[in-house]
């Protein structure tokens, strides 16, 4: 039997304040598949994101690629599973892009020549290898996006989970982003509120409100169902883009 | 948004960019060691070791008003701590100035020379930061076997300062968006305490995501860095004229 990329089960998550923030929580990803995580503010895409991430303390264990999300494992699932989170500035923290990319990749105690090799094939699919002497603050935002995407596939990880990845871009940016997601090989778990760019990226919808998971279905099931859309605050996103 | 940043110039292709970072960092220590060193009565000698940074800026082609503007900066602590001394009261002393000789109080004469070791230094400094990129001199520091843990520091220092400026700057103008009159000293004082807590606050906020970020990448503690740089031929030539320059200064002024 082939072991699921991510596998959640009757998992439940509460702030130090009691919030319940993630209820029960019951969620299979195959590898190489394309799931959203959609629904309203609030609704606990990231918190579910921090907990794929193994950033949260909680007693119930989440299992990526059959491992069990405990302290004896996380150096395994971070190389398994590379994290981009929602303001890439957050991901950009080292004085020179080609820095910061090649951070992950030396934590994994690679040999130099491979972090380099890594890092170069890592800038040139997100079109920034010549960009890779500059400094992050010098990128404009579709470029950052594009760098913190790089420091993760320097990595090479198996799974990588997107924390709003189209927020403040410009549409020839998301087009751009898009047309980079659709090229991954990855198994890839992306978290947003914009239906119309999940619907032209993911196969697979997981509707969120609440901190609970109110459907699992394809992208027509979920995103073309106006009721369903609409009673957790969301939009149905254009017709020919379902249909694409 | 743009900031006027450090390395500003440091991206330039000139003789001087060329040279290694660890050398230009000893050569920087070792000019401001032999500054600091000279005798706290000597004004004109010093004059003569601005030679060296200005001969630097004008090779690099780095503009004195980017020079000036960041020994202004730095200025203020260091001028407030020389004028102080200028108050202290002492004796007179002869001193020479080419053909001419005068009497000036010893306070003074320190005053004066403060303020020209901290420009002189500063102007060394200058010259090191403005033609060598950031990471190439947290590079260099590393190979001379400063703690890699106060590297890692600085790096994240010099990035994050950048996103802290963004945010009080976009604070300010939120404030001065709906500010449309003075409100009185208390208030006024009570608005910007609020703004400082705020910016703290998401300072920490940032500081909490950068860590998560990191532990993402699989940080653990421990930095690696992928330092490559080798020195050359022009780099040893480069130190041995910064060290001639040094000595013969030395030795002819004293």
């Amino acid at each position: 039997m082939t072991k699921a990329a991510v596998k959640i089960k009757d998992f439940s998550f509460k702030y130090p304040d009691a919030t319940a923030a993630l209820d029960n929580i019951n969620l299979e990803i195959a590898h190489k598949e394309r799931v959203a995580l959609i629904g309203p503010n609030g609704a606990g895409k990231s918190t579910l994101l921090l907990a794929i991430g193994n950033f949260l303390k909680s007693q119930d264990p989440i299992e990526i690629d059959g491992l069990l999300s405990t302290k004896k494992n996380i150096k395994k699932i971070r190389q398994k599973l590379g994290v981009l989170f929602q303001d890439p500035n957050d991901q950009l923290f080292m004085p020179r892009l080609f820095d910061d990319v090649t951070f992950g990749p030396l934590n994994m105690g690679l040999p130099k020549e491979e972090v380099i090799l890594r890092s170069r094939e890592a800038l040139r699919s997100v079109g920034l290898l010549e960009k890779k002497e500059r400094q992050p603050h010098h990128l404009s935002a579709g470029e950052k996006r594009a760098a913190a995407i790089a420091t993760v596939l320097a990595m090479k990880p198996e799974i990588i989970t997107m924390d709003e990845p189209d927020s403040s871009l410009d549409p020839r940016s998301q087009n751009k982003l898009i047309e980079l997601l659709n090229q991954m090989e990855q198994t890839l778990i992306i978290a947003t509120c914009n239906v119309n760019f999940v619907a032209r990226v993911c196969e697979r919808i997981v509707l969120m409100d609440d901190g609970k998971i109110i459907a699992i279905g394809n992208r027509k099931e979920i995103l073309g169902n106006q009721e369903l859309m609409n009673k957790h605050g969301l939009e149905v996103p254009a017709q020919a883009i379902l249909e694409d | 948004m743009h900031h006027n940043y450090i390395d500003r110039y440091s991206d330039g292709n000139t003789i001087i960019h060329s040279i290694d970072a660890r050398v230009k960092i000893l050569s920087a220590i070792l000019f401001s060691i032999v500054v600091v060193g000279l005798p706290r009565y000597s004004i004109a000698p010093l004059i003569w070791f601005m030679i060296g940074p200005f001969t630097i800026f004008i090779l690099a082609k780095i503009p004195f008003k980017f020079v000036i503007s960041r020994i202004v900066i730095a200025a203020p602590f260091i001028v407030a701590l020389a004028v102080c001394y200028s108050f202290i009261d002492s004796e007179s002393r002869q001193v020479n100035f080419g053909p001419w000789q005068m009497q000036i109080r010893e306070s003074l004469l320190i005053c004066a020379n403060i303020i020209i070791k901290f420009t002189l230094t500063m102007s060394a400094l200058t010259a090191l930061t403005a033609t060598t990129p950031f990471s190439s001199l947290l590079c260099g520091l590393e190979k001379l076997y400063v703690p890699r843990l106060l590297i890692l520091q600085l790096a994240i220092l010099y990035r994050y300062i950048f996103l802290l400026i963004d945010i009080v700057g976009r604070y300010l103008r939120s404030y001065s968006a709906r500010s449309l009159r003075y409100l009185g000293f208390k208030r006024e004082m009570t608005i910007r305490s609020a703004m400082i807590g705020s910016i703290l606050i998401s300072s920490l906020d940032i500081s909490e995501r950068v860590n998560l970020a990191m532990m993402a990448r699989g940080f653990d503690g421990k930095i690696h860095a992928l330092s490559q740089e080798k020195i050359r031929g022009r780099d040893f030539l480069f130190a041995a004229i910064v060290c001639m320059y040094l000595v013969v200064l030395k030795v002819i002024l004293w």
